[in-house]
């Protein structure tokens, strides 16, 4: 049981690791993205819908 | 004939059916309630956990047999996992992961901080505790009430009220149990240190970031997909801005009513025959080694991350990679200022702070992978 035990151990805790780096690095392609698109194009707001 | 009458009628009532087990357990019942109401730990939780606990000691009271009211909530609620994933709804439509995006980085605090989780796996086996009990156990280190009783249904599920109350009593506990571990972890130097404002995250970020979560999470690990999947598309309601109705009834009705379901049918399962034995107190001691080393994992990594950023980050935001959001981060908040106290962590802590509601469910996720066959 303690090798299984060990095995689970490991294999879980680099895939909660793996996992959340990259999602981290997901995140920060994801800002720099979003940050680009809305340079390009920044959003309109709402009251400039009115004021034509 | 008389007599016997009495005599039939007074076998109907639970007074000659009571035990001291029973009485125990009422007590610790009106324990909980006390704690809820005295001292403000959990009351959402605690005050049905309690109720429930007193109620379900009743003697051949008709509560929790086949087809009674409140086995059909465990049953129906519990057994099929169905309250833990609404929950996280819920949550999901109160977080904000603003502090998260601006800050990425501390994604690795909420990993490091299930450190708790894998020593308390290996102490419970120790204690003689199977694979999937020892998982369950350990999952308390993860702080996070839903994620214990989801993992535990799935794979030791008469072991559930017991882990639900230990992960429920620590997650109230924070206060009490992470200062005195932050304060010996770190130098007075550190907690003084300053992090710089967190940038303002647009909208845009806000909506993409549920999607982009999803892909990453549940391609890696498709086991936590009902948990992750409904907190995520809980936030989805609350940063989209056009489903008000469906984001208030998640945050609000929906939680409440399954937050009820789940106090009662928590309660339910520490019945004094199964509650009075020595495993509780393993559970609670182990419960209580899991709390502490996820905080320590969570300090650590910050300590060891700060010997490579240029902009430090204060060690103290690490202890928030526990889940229990939102008081971890108070915790981190609370004890940087008490050593300086023009020094602001809070929103710098919910980034580990919810970070690590997303490492326990992955690590609940990896051990339903490995250990459910």
């Amino acid at each position: 049981m303690w090798i299984e035990a060990t095995e689970v151990a490991i294999i879980g805790f680099t895939v909660v690791f793996l996992t959340l780096a990259i999602l981290a690095v997901s995140v920060k392609v994801m800002s720099f993205s979003c940050r680009l698109y809305l340079k390009k194009y920044p959003l309109q707001k709402k009251e400039d819908k009115y004021e034509v | 004939m008389k007599f016997e009458l009495f005599h039939e009628l007074l076998f109907k009532t639970g007074i000659v059916h009571l035990t001291v087990g029973h009485v125990v357990m009422w007590l610790i019942g009106f324990l909980f309630i006390f704690l809820a109401i005295k001292k403000d730990f959990e009351p959402l939780l605690l005050v049905p956990i309690g109720f429930s606990i007193f109620l379900i000691n009743m003697p051949i009271a008709p509560l929790t047999g086949p087809g009674e009211i409140i086995r059909l909530f465990f049953q129906y609620g519990l057994e099929t996992e169905i309250i833990p994933c609404l929950i996280f709804l819920g949550i999901g439509a109160l977080t904000d992961f603003g502090p998260m995006i601006a800050n990425p980085k501390t994604l690795l605090l909420g990993a490091s901080a299930q450190l708790g989780v894998y020593v308390a796996f290996f102490g419970a086996i120790a204690f003689g505790f199977t694979i999937t009990e020892a998982a369950s156990i350990g999952i308390i280190g993860g702080a996070d009430g839903p994620t214990t009783i989801y993992l535990s249904s799935a794979l030791a599920p008469h072991m559930i009220g017991m882990v639900a109350v230990a992960a429920y009593s620590y997650m109230s506990m924070v206060p009490l149990i992470q200062p005195p571990i932050m304060k010996l972890l770190t130098t007075e130097k550190e907690r003084k240190i300053r992090m710089k404002q967190l940038r303002p995250v647009s909208r845009l970020e806000k909506i993409i970031y549920p999607i982009v979560a999803t892909i990453v999470i549940v391609l890696l690990t498709p086991a936590a997909a009902p948990l992750m999947g409904l907190f995520m598309i809980g936030n989805l309601f609350r940063e989209c801005g056009v489903v008000e109705r469906l984001l208030k009834t998640s945050q609000n009705e929906l939680l409440n009513i399954v937050t009820i379901i789940l106090g009662l049918a928590v309660g339910s399962t520490m019945k004094a025959d199964v509650f009075l034995k020595p495993q509780p107190i393993f559970i609670f001691f182990l419960g209580l080694v899991a709390f502490a080393f996820s905080t320590v994992g969570g300090i650590l990594l910050a300590k060891i991350m700060n010997l490579f950023l240029k902009e430090k980050i204060n060690p103290l935001i690490g202890s928030a990679g526990v889940s229990a959001v939102p008081m971890a981060a108070r915790v981190s908040q609370r004890v940087g200022q008490e050593a300086d106290p023009k020094n602001h962590l809070l929103m710098h802590a919910m980034g580990p702070n919810v970070a690590g509601v997303i490492g326990t469910a992955v690590a609940a996720g990896m051990f339903l992978s490995l250990l459910k066959h």
